[in-house]
């Protein structure tokens, strides 16, 4: 188990550090569009393209797992504080593994988009050129995917972790 | 079984999966993909995870969301709410609960910076609530300032809820976020007011404070915030004046946020980090709910539940101040219990038929729903202003000692929102003259 966090973490932190990346480069990308638009009159082509499907795609979506592990992702704790220890053990592995379906489900159908759009070299027109956008596609079975093993991990870890509690 | 059936079965598991504590971007997407599933076809639902979080995710609008947010970090990170507070302090003090004035003015100069209403709070409370309490402030007045305050992120432009409003609505996001400036700096100057007032009733919910700043003291901490109406100048005048639409001026502020900080040397590389880090971290948690809230805008079209509510309101021919009025009850209730994103987020595709049934001005709305979202951060059980305000002070000061100090600040947002409700105008003015 201890292995499988390693590496879950380490492809967290490289993701990360490509999300951030990528917004710094957004940030960049359109003060120089409006700079020349304003200086110029002549506005980098493809920049609403590339701001939207190879910046915002992954900081957006490579942002899910690091989020995941920070444990920041909104949940509302009033009603299973009420229950008893047990009862919410119980409750935060059936969730847990309802969880996991969803994201699963979600990374299986959007990987199978993303082979689609891959086969046929998707592209958003541009006033001037084509942008491949296929490529951004990826970002969604990767960030959802990695999601889903996360909470995966983290649900069998509970499992684990209360079955100890019960030989004690 | 009809659509409609399915879709309030839907609504009811819904919060049945938020009450279990299931993160709520995965209930919404969860209830979606069944009612989807169960409506039209698993084939149909399975279509709509495929693509379209990735349409909605890879938008040119919402890259305004990150760099409002990274503008906010940087300002933050950077230094300037401590100048803020200062300035503001060294101004204000000597009135009567000044410390807490100068909080309020200071969240609404920081506000201008941030566009998220509990990083408002939490970049104040760190500084403002220690002195309040060592000035021997009442606790629940100290806490509850920094809270209320924090609301005015949410309103004084940049604003993320108003960007996520234009979104689902489909409305002019410039025009939005100046909607927010006119009642932004109404609250801010109702809670100073309330705040006066109380204390010159009763002296001891904070005492006077024996400090005297000297004029040219006053002036060079006046001058240290430059930096905010230099962020104002690139947000709200780009947008105001045309030169940037919402989405450019985003990033414009996080540009000029930066350029500011590394000016002042006061930007280094881990602070950059630091800036980075919190910035994917509240996007991540935003856009993770934003897209399970598409998919069940999606089930909930299909459902007809919207539609029906739209013609139920229609038949009863409520007005419009009547039908918001219904709606605020709606708020206020659900606010209690979910976060205002998630709120925002889940209300929004069942009322918008309901706002344009009526005939409602589609940015007025979007003003008084952030208000209502706004009251939800104050009110108990989830509160998540007075929880942020609560992670800061710790045993200090109780939670119960925090909302008790915010029920104060509610009325005034209540009064606000009469006034926003009688004179459409506080919101509309400034907005009828972009056009």
């Amino acid at each position: 188990m201890k292995s499988v966090d390693l590496a879950l973490g380490a492809i967290t932190r490289i993701l990360i550090v490509v999300a951030g990346l990528a917004a710094l480069a957004m940030m960049s990308l359109v003060v120089l569009d409006v700079t020349l638009r304003y200086m110029t009159s002549q506005p980098l082509q493809g920049t609403l393209e590339i701001a939207s499907y190879y910046f915002m795609a992954p900081l957006v979506l490579f942002s899910f797992p690091f989020v995941e592990r920070q444990q920041r992702h909104v949940r509302i704790s009033l009603v299973t504080d009420l229950l008893s220890d047990r009862l919410q053990r119980i409750l935060t592995v059936a969730t847990g593994f309802l969880s996991c379906a969803y994201l699963a489900f979600f990374a299986f159908k959007a990987g199978e988009e993303a082979i689609k759009k891959t086969g046929i070299g998707e592209v958003a027109p541009s006033l001037t050129f084509d942008v491949y956008i296929w490529a951004a596609r990826w970002t969604v079975p990767i960030g959802i995917g990695l999601m889903a093993v996360m909470l995966l991990v983290d649900t069998l870890r509970h499992i684990a972790d209360s079955s100890e509690e019960k030989l004690k | 079984m009809s659509s409609l059936t399915i879709g309030m079965i839907g609504l009811g598991c819904l919060l049945l999966l938020i009450a279990l504590r299931v993160h709520i971007g995965i209930a919404l997407g969860l209830v979606s993909i069944g009612g989807l599933a169960v409506m039209r076809s698993p084939q149909a639902a399975g279509s709509a995870l495929a693509s379209q979080p990735f349409e909605f995710v890879a938008h040119w609008s919402l890259s305004a969301i990150p760099m409002f947010l990274l503008m906010g970090a940087i300002a933050y990170h950077s230094g300037m709410t401590a100048d803020l507070y200062s300035a503001a302090r060294r101004w204000l003090s000597r009135l009567p609960g000044g410390l807490a004035v100068a909080t309020c003015f200071a969240s609404a100069g920081f506000a201008a910076a941030s566009g998220s209403s509990m990083a408002t709070a939490a970049a104040m409370g760190r500084l403002a609530i220690p002195e309040m309490l060592k000035a021997k402030y009442e606790p629940g007045l100290a806490a509850g300032v920094v809270a209320a305050s924090g609301t005015l992120g949410s309103l004084i432009p940049p604003s993320i809820l108003m960007v996520l409003y234009g979104i689902f609505t489909q409305q002019p996001i410039g025009q939005l976020l100046i909607a927010g400036i006119g009642p932004g700096i109404l609250t801010a100057v109702l809670f100073a007011t309330m705040i006066i007032t109380r204390v010159k009733l009763n002296p001891e919910l904070a005492p006077s404070i024996q400090e005297h700043s000297t004029w040219s003291e006053r002036f060079r901490d006046l001058v240290k915030v430059w930096p905010i109406p230099v962020l104002i100048a690139a947000v709200v005048v780009s947008i105001y004046a045309g030169i940037a639409t919402a989405t450019e001026a985003a990033a414009i502020g996080a540009a000029a946020a930066l350029v500011i900080a590394i000016i002042r040397k006061e930007m280094n590389i881990s602070r950059l980090k630091l800036s980075l880090f919190e910035t994917l971290e509240s996007t991540g948690s935003i856009f993770f709910i934003a897209v399970g809230a598409v998919l069940f805008t999606r089930f909930l079209a299909f459902s007809g539940i919207p539609v029906y509510l739209a013609d139920l309101i229609e038949i009863t021919n409520l007005s419009p101040l009547a039908t918001l009025m219904l709606i605020s009850l709606v708020y206020i209730f659900l606010g209690m219990f979910l976060d205002p994103l998630g709120l925002m987020l889940v209300t929004l595709p069942v009322f918008i038929p309901v706002f344009e049934a009526v005939g409602i001005n589609m940015i007025w709305a979007g003003v008084i729903t952030i208000k209502f979202i706004e009251i939800g951060l104050l009110t108990p059980p989830i509160g998540l202003n007075a929880y942020v305000v609560s992670g800061i002070v710790g045993d200090k000061v109780p939670l119960m000692t925090i909302f008790r100090g915010l029920i104060w600040f509610i009325a005034v947002e209540i009064v606000v929102l009469m006034l926003l409700f009688l004179f459409p105008g506080i919101s509309l003015y400034l907005p009828s003259l972009m056009q």
